[in-house]
């Protein structure tokens, strides 16, 4: 299920919530995952339009701090990888 | 007046519990630490006039959760006659959290909303206007300090107030509740927009710069140990003294009031109330100032939110053996005890992931089993080497543990995604420190008490009996027992009478120690010399490494049957335990005999 946000999805600057470098603010676009993940990444403040940063990542490709707001939340890539980001610089 | 009953719902660590404890004095357990309650819990106070059973939540993250503590909570809400709901906010994020609030008001439950943590919420320039929301939800809103204890008497007053009113109101079922989900992400937006003024970017906060440290990527790791470290010195340096203050003073009572007292009893008597009881019992009773201290220092962990970071860091050690970070996080709760991290798992919500950390946990090491190492390794080793065999235990328990992941990862499959809050680092408070580790000792006597009583009694039976023997000798009941487990312990070192208080430790592991004074005679002042006279180091070791990993207790396989909901996987578990301990006992000892 796709939730489309104010942003274009077809949008060059476009990137994955994985690769967004760390420190850097991005508004989320949309969300290329099953209901059920949605849902929880939802109620733990991740959706279209709200505004996230990585704070860091642990080693060995493990998981990122992602903060959203005032809730900071330990996400794998894996499911990083599902989140369309627009970075804003 | 019929009893009114009334729910703490919320999202996790939200302050549920913190709130329960407060308005019923009751003492659940409280962490910063999402997914801390994962049973109902339920209290009895007076408000006003009326009495009220007040029941607290596990966290739901909405009210689609699928993990075993949502589905709790979730049935709850669904099949039980509720009079009013607490909806409790964590108020520094009710930016992400109000619309939780909405959607427990379809439900069409009376309900009052408490804004928690309105502490935190300054310090982070969140500021909420409260009549606002109240105005606009149409629903008592209070704005409170669970922790700190502020406010809290507007929660009894907005309460009061609702039993006061009560009207018995038309539910609406859950899962037409559910429907309305944009519905409510509107609604909710529009309030947040006309009542709270939240920072865009907050301000970097002391947890921050703590994080800086303790997640970096390498210095994050000594950071670890370094923590685990200071817990066991802080037990070591502050029980260990008391331990033996408590011995020297039962020693003390025993020979200048009991045998004195004892003398005119019959001969059998005596010794069954002296050697058997007071001694068996004595000896154990001297842990409790350690169990205490270890309680107090386990709590302080789980109360600051140092948990979440250790799932944060070793994730992505731990997805590599088919689980994740909040296994890791199990496996150092069952330090306390194993039977809380086994119910702990219900936060996962794959139930082959569920079964794999089930798998591991009794291999980390309790603090019953705990006792029995400090008490062996003061015994046979040197001052300055116990401290370093006590921590090979712990060692070798995180890599028996993760091997036996590792073995099995094949079994889960998909592994289901990570995704929890990391929340802010909160100092516990003293009082809240003291009253936990008083309540979980209390549980240790209560729970292991009525088995170490009994377990003594039957030790000093079947040592003694038949009565003239030679205690604890072959001729005993007790010899003739382990004549028969002689092949299985003898190549591991383990002679017949240590084997004796293995058999008893499958029960519990609190009665090792007890049932050893009784098998020697000893009192709790004398067991480490005559230990320390009756094997060597290769024994002990061997013996310790046994302990370590056979099936912890029969509490804990109870607790496992009970989860897993299945007798094959419980008995599949505990003989792949027997195994291990049993080979890896073997293999220490023969290899050290070569020494
Ligand atoms: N600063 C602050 N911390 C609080 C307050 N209330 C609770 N806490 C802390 O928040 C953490 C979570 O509290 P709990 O009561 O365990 O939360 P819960 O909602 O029961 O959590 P789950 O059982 O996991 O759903 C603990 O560390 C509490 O000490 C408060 O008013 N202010
Ligand atoms: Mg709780």
């Amino acid at each position: 299920m796709k939730h489309t946000a104010n942003l274009d999805p077809l949008d060059p600057a476009l990137t994955l919530l994985a690769h967004l470098p760390v420190g850097v603010f991005a508004t989320v676009c949309y969300i290329d995952a099953q209901h059920e993940l949605t849902a929880r990444l939802r109620a733990l403040g991740i959706k279209p339009g709200s505004r996230v940063s990585v704070v860091r990542s642990a080693p060995l490709s493990g998981p990122l701090q992602v903060r959203s707001g005032q809730t900071d939340i330990i996400l794998r890539r894996a499911e990083a990888a599902a989140i369309h980001v627009n970075p804003t610089f | 007046m019929s009893k009114a009953r009334i729910a703490l719902v919320g999202m996790p660590n939200t302050g549920k519990s913190t709130l329960f404890n407060r308005l019923s004095g009751a003492s659940a357990q409280v962490g910063n630490w999402p997914g801390m309650t994962v049973e109902l819990e339920s209290a009895r106070l007076l408000v006003g006039a009326r009495m009220v059973e007040l029941v607290d939540l596990p966290g739901l993250n909405n009210l689609h959760g699928f993990s075993e503590d949502e589905r709790i909570a979730r049935h709850f809400l669904e099949t039980q006659a509720i009079d009013a709901l607490i909806v409790v906010l964590n108020a520094t994020q009710i930016e992400r959290q109000l619309a939780f609030a909405l959607q427990i008001k379809r439900l069409g439950l009376p309900i009052i909303l408490v804004l928690n943590m309105a502490d935190e919420a300054i310090r982070r320039s969140v500021i909420i206007d409260r009549d606002a929301l109240e105005k606009a939800l149409g629903c008592p809103v209070c704005l409170i300090s669970a922790k700190y204890g502020h406010g809290i008497q507007g929660v009894r007053h907005a309460l009061e107030t609702l039993l006061h009113h009560n009207t018995t109101t038309p539910r609406t079922p859950l899962h037409q509740a559910l429907h309305e989900d944009d519905a409510i992400e509107a609604e909710s937006a529009a309030l947040l927009a006309h009542a709270v003024r939240s920072p865009q970017t907050p301000a970097a906060t002391w947890t921050d710069r703590i994080d800086n440290i303790l997640l970096h990527p390498w210095l994050g790791i000594v950071a670890f140990f370094v923590i685990l470290l200071g817990l066991f010195q802080i037990v070591y340096s502050v029980g260990a003294p008391l331990q033996e203050l408590l011995g020297e003073a039962l020693e003390a009572a025993k020979t200048q009031w009991l045998i004195p007292a004892a003398a005119h009893l019959p001969a059998p008597i005596a010794s069954f109330l002296l050697d058997g009881l007071f001694d068996g019992v004595g000896t154990v009773a001297t842990f409790l100032p350690i169990i205490l201290t270890f309680y107090l220092v386990m709590s302080a962990v789980e109360d600051s939110g140092y948990m979440a970071r250790a799932a944060f860091l070793m994730d992505a050690l731990m997805s590599r053996m088919g689980l994740d970070g909040r296994a890791f996080v199990m496996q150092i709760m069952g330090f306390g005890c194993n039977v809380p991290a086994i119910m702990g798992t219900r936060i996962l919500r794959n139930p082959l992931q569920r079964r794999l950390s089930m798998l591991i946990i009794p291999f980390s090491l309790c603090s019953a089993r705990l006792q029995v190492f400090l008490f062996f390794t003061t015994a046979i080793f040197s001052p300055q080497a116990a401290p370093w065999v006590l921590l090979s235990f712990y060692v070798l328990s995180f890599l028996v543990a993760f091997a036996s992941a590792w073995v099995w990862r094949g079994r889960v499959g998909e592994q289901e995604p990570l995704i929890m809050e990391l929340p802010p680092y909160r100092s516990p408070t003293f009082s809240y420190l003291a009253l936990q580790s008083l309540r979980e000792a209390g549980q240790f006597l209560r729970g292991a008490g009525g088995f170490i009583i009994a377990g003594v009694a039957i030790i000093w039976l079947l040592t003694h009996l038949p009565w003239g023997v030679e205690p604890a000798s072959a001729a005993s009941w007790a010899g003739q027992l382990a004549a028969i487990t002689t092949p299985i312990f003898a190549p591991l070192g383990i002679d017949t009478l240590l084997s004796i208080s293995l058999m008893f430790g499958f029960v519990a592991k609190e009665i090792v120690i007890g049932a050893l004074a009784v098998i020697y005679g000893a009192g709790p002042n004398e067991l480490t010399g005559v230990l320390a006279r009756s094997m060597d180091w290769r024994q002990a070791y061997s013996f310790m490494l046994f302990t370590l990993l056979y099936t912890p207790c029969l509490a804990t396989l109870a607790a496992i049957r009970r989860e897993s909901r299945s007798l094959r996987f419980t008995v599949a578990s505990t003989l792949w335990s027997l195994a291990i301990a049993w080979l890896a006992s073997f293999a220490f000892y023969q290899t050290a005999l070569l020494f």
